[in-house]
């Protein structure tokens, strides 16, 4: 397979600055200070279904009085047609989690290839209600479900059923009507396999059908507190106004279960980071700037800095970083004032100067801006950002054992510093639990929970392995190493095949006590286009996606890209 | 009920990791596994059967069919060069899941030959699979031809079907050995409980 870096590099022949090395970027606490950008999923895929003029419809709203029932959201594009099934339900209160511990939800949903039938819709009632008790089957593709924020749920349905809209700073303090706990795609519970899907164009970056899915629940989210106010009171209730309905995303708590998938996907991260990567790159290649793009970064700096003004969270350690990102953007927004078209290479100063002057928060914020006016170089991008991660990528055993340990050099020379005899550098173990067949992180020397060990802790892998190869006569080929030391046929595996990714490890020890595992989710749900990212432990964070974009019924008349951003106070929003 | 390539996938990596292989044995066993039923020939029948044994070594022994795979694909074993040379590889147990790494071996036309293998592969079904290609031990050889041993057209996306579930469940049981027991400490902590999850 093609490597996906030069692939990335060899897109359109632009000129591009030199890409930051993976030194600097493939560290945790940067990962978990990335932003949503334009390359982000849930941007790429409405971007696509703009462009295509896909249609939407609601063909099945069979739903009561009490909020139950079902119903079907259609998506029609040039090519396919999907379909979102929900079912509403009755919840306790006291049955209400986020956690995977859960067993019922307000909600549940599957997407489906194509039509629905009633005969599918029968069947699938008996299963996605009970999520990963139940089957799904190669007509579904995503499966999920999501609670109501019963709060903001309450007031919505209340002030539409009396005909009034709902208070403003309560939408924008909550962000979401509901919030979903897990959306499983890939073929997991019975889904249809990637590999089933994964040609056709809508489907050509990450995660598209979750992307669409979720976009398609936020829509049901609202159709349902309407309907339930009209229900409560047909001849008052009112429905959201678009302007204030637009500022309800849909909520999402990420726990563990998300964690390991950065370091289980070399290639695919690689080919997210190399795109992103290029993008800067591009922009700072840009050897002067036109008015418009300046006008362009000076609004959209302000909104983001409204972003994060609006950004609140009770994580300690997260609002520090907040409160700090709020200063760099002063600095970013009088910065970008004195922005010329007749400077040379503006972003690459600018970038420059914000290295030297910004947090990791800030300056990837800013990275994220500087690709805004932009998207004629960087939306295509976006192409390369997929990859087929191969269970077993073919090792080369031929490999000298004097080959492999000077690859583990160049690959791990981080852990160089690193002592894995010593308590804390190996303090945490990833292991699955039996009751809920999630990934856990544990306390090594405090539980018993070695012989679990799940596969990822590369750097510490890697050290390992070259202890063992020097043992052995460097002419010695690889193949008899491994056949002496099976073991290491994991970590044989990930150096060959990370040897040819530029992004492809994350350079820290991912067993660390000070490890943080939040950054790992944030690095991935920036991609996904998170925002608000709200760490609820150290494990676990809630955050709002689709909060401002359009919903399915405005998609033709706005456009996505210009709505990540919150408008500006005197309505200057829109371009 | 079927279930997905990727579940097939996850399952025999956790299956044998769970009977005692390393992590990457087990993935070359699961890559293994999947070009099988890709190709339409019952691998989670011949793992379970491989698994099941008796008297399988833990990550090794030279009747292992993923250990003799690994060592045909890293170059340790040697591979036939004329169509007029047999080499001998000893006794491999469940050898049908010996064929995907010989299928993998250039130039792409090196053929299994054990009982119940003698010919092209593909084109067998139902009874003919009950025989020692799945269970058991038996004596194979490599040997070069011209054309592929399994045709590459036969390759098809493919689900594993109802027929399957006795499979499953007795790989489930193996995986299931992965899993850490819950303790206090780990409910308490291993998700990162805190702040209540409800609004």
């Amino acid at each position: 397979m093609t490597d996906q870096t030069d692939q990335t590099y060899k897109a359109a022949h632009r000129a591009e600055a030199a890409l930051r090395p993976p030194q600097i970027v493939m560290r945790l606490a940067r990962l978990g200070a990335f932003h949503q950008s334009r390359l982000s999923f849930m941007r790429v895929l409405l971007r696509r279904l703009k462009e295509e003029s896909w249609t939407f419809d609601r063909p099945v709203f069979d739903i009561d009085s009490r909020g139950v029932g079902v119903a079907t959201y259609r998506a029609r594009g040039p090519h396919s047609t999907y379909t979102l099934v929900a079912f509403a339900h009755e919840l306790d209160d006291s049955l209400r989690s986020d956690r995977v511990i859960a067993e019922a939800w307000d909600t549940t949903f599957t997407l489906c290839d194509g039509e629905v039938d009633a005969a599918q819709i029968e069947r699938l009632a008996a299963n996605v209600p009970k999520q990963e008790a139940g089957r799904i089957s190669d007509t579904e593709m995503v499966l999920s479900r999501a609670n109501k924020s019963v709060r903001l749920f309450k007031h919505v349905v209340e002030a539409l059923a009396r005909g009034d809209q709902p208070d403003e700073k309560m939408i924008d303090e909550v962000g979401y009507l509901v919030r979903t706990t897990a959306v499983y795609g890939s073929g997991k519970f019975g889904a249809a396999d990637r590999t089933g899907w994964a040609d056709r164009p809508e489907f050509s970056g990450s995660f598209q059908p979750e992307m669409l899915a979720v976009w398609l629940i936020r829509t049901f989210s609202v159709d349902l507190a309407e309907h339930m106010a009209r229900a409560a009171n047909p001849d008052t209730a009112m429905r959201l106004d678009p302007s204030l309905r637009r500022r309800l995303g849909v909520g999402n708590s990420t726990g563990l279960g998300m964690a390991p998938f950065l370091i289980n996907h070399p290639r695919l991260i690689n080919s997210w980071i190399a795109a992103r990567e290029t993008a800067l790159a591009r922009v700072r290649a840009i050897d002067h700037a036109q008015e418009a793009e300046i006008l362009s970064f000076r609004q959209l700096a302000r909104r983001a800095a409204r972003n994060a003004d609006e950004w609140q969270v009770a994580d300690e350690r997260q609002d520090a970083r907040i409160k700090q990102l709020r200063r760099d953007f002063e600095w970013i927004v009088a910065r970008a004032d004195t922005l010329a078209v007749t400077d040379p290479n503006p972003w690459d100063m600018l970038y420059c100067e914000a290295e030297d002057r910004l947090s990791l928060e800030g300056q990837e914020a800013l990275v994220s801006l500087m690709m805004e006016p932009y998207g004629d170089i960087i939306d295509e991008l976006a192409d390369c950002m997929h990859a087929d991660e191969e269970l077993a990528h073919r090792i080369d055993g031929r490999a000298s054992v004097a080959e492999t340990a000077a690859a583990i050099e160049t690959q791990y020379d981080w852990t160089g510093s690193i002592d894995f005899d010593s308590t804390s550098e190996q303090a945490r173990v990833w292991y699955v639990s039996e009751e809920k067949l999630e990934p856990r992180l544990g306390e090594r020397y405090e539980e018993p929970l070695e012989p679990y060990e799940q596969p990822l802790s590369p750097g510490r892998d890697a050290a390992r392995m070259r202890r063992d190869l020097a043992a052995f006569d460097g002419e010695t080929s690889l193949g008899s190493f491994l056949l002496r030391h099976p073991e290491h046929r994991h970590m044989a595996r990930r150096l060959q095949l990370v040897s040819k990714l530029a992004y492809g490890e994350i350079r820290d020890n991912t067993i660390a006590a000070g490890m943080v595992p939040i950054d790992l989710l944030r690095c991935k749900l920036s991609f996904f286009g998170a925002t608000r990212f709200d760490p609820r432990s150290d494990r676990w964070l809630r955050i709002t996606m689709y909060k401002g974009a359009p919903f399915p019924d405005e998609l033709h008349s706005l456009d996505p890209d210009d709505l990540f951003y919150p408008p500006l106070a005197d309505g200057a929003a829109t371009k | 009920m079927s279930w997905s390539l990727g579940e097939t996938a996850a399952l025999a990596l956790k299956a044998t990791r769970g009977a005692g292989m390393s992590w990457g044995l087990a993935e070359e066993t699961a890559a293994a596994v999947v070009w099988l039923h890709r190709h339409g020939l019952p691998g989670m029948s011949a793992l379970c059967s491989y698994l099941g044994s008796d008297d399988i070594p833990q990550n090794a022994g030279p009747a292992c069919p993923i250990v003799t795979g690994c060592a045909l694909i890293d170059g340790i074993l040697d591979i036939p060069e004329t169509s007029a040379e047999t080499v001998e590889i000893g006794q491999v147990r469940a050898p049908l899941l010996l064929l995907p790494f010989v299928a993998r071996l250039a130039p792409g036309t090196i053929w299994l030959i054990a009982p119940g293998i003698t010919g092209p592969a593909g084109l067998q079904s139902g009874d003919s699979w009950k025989s020692h290609c799945l269970r058991g031990i038996a004596d194979c050889q490599i040997v070069l031809r011209d054309t592929p041993q399994v045709d590459p057209s036969l390759e098809r996306m493919s689900r594993l079907g109802d027929h399957f579930a006795c499979c499953v469940d007795r790989l489930n049981a193996f995986a299931f050995r992965t899993y850490a027991p819950a303790t206090g400490q780990s409910r308490m902590s291993g998700a990162g409980a805190g702040l209540t999850d409800n609004d």
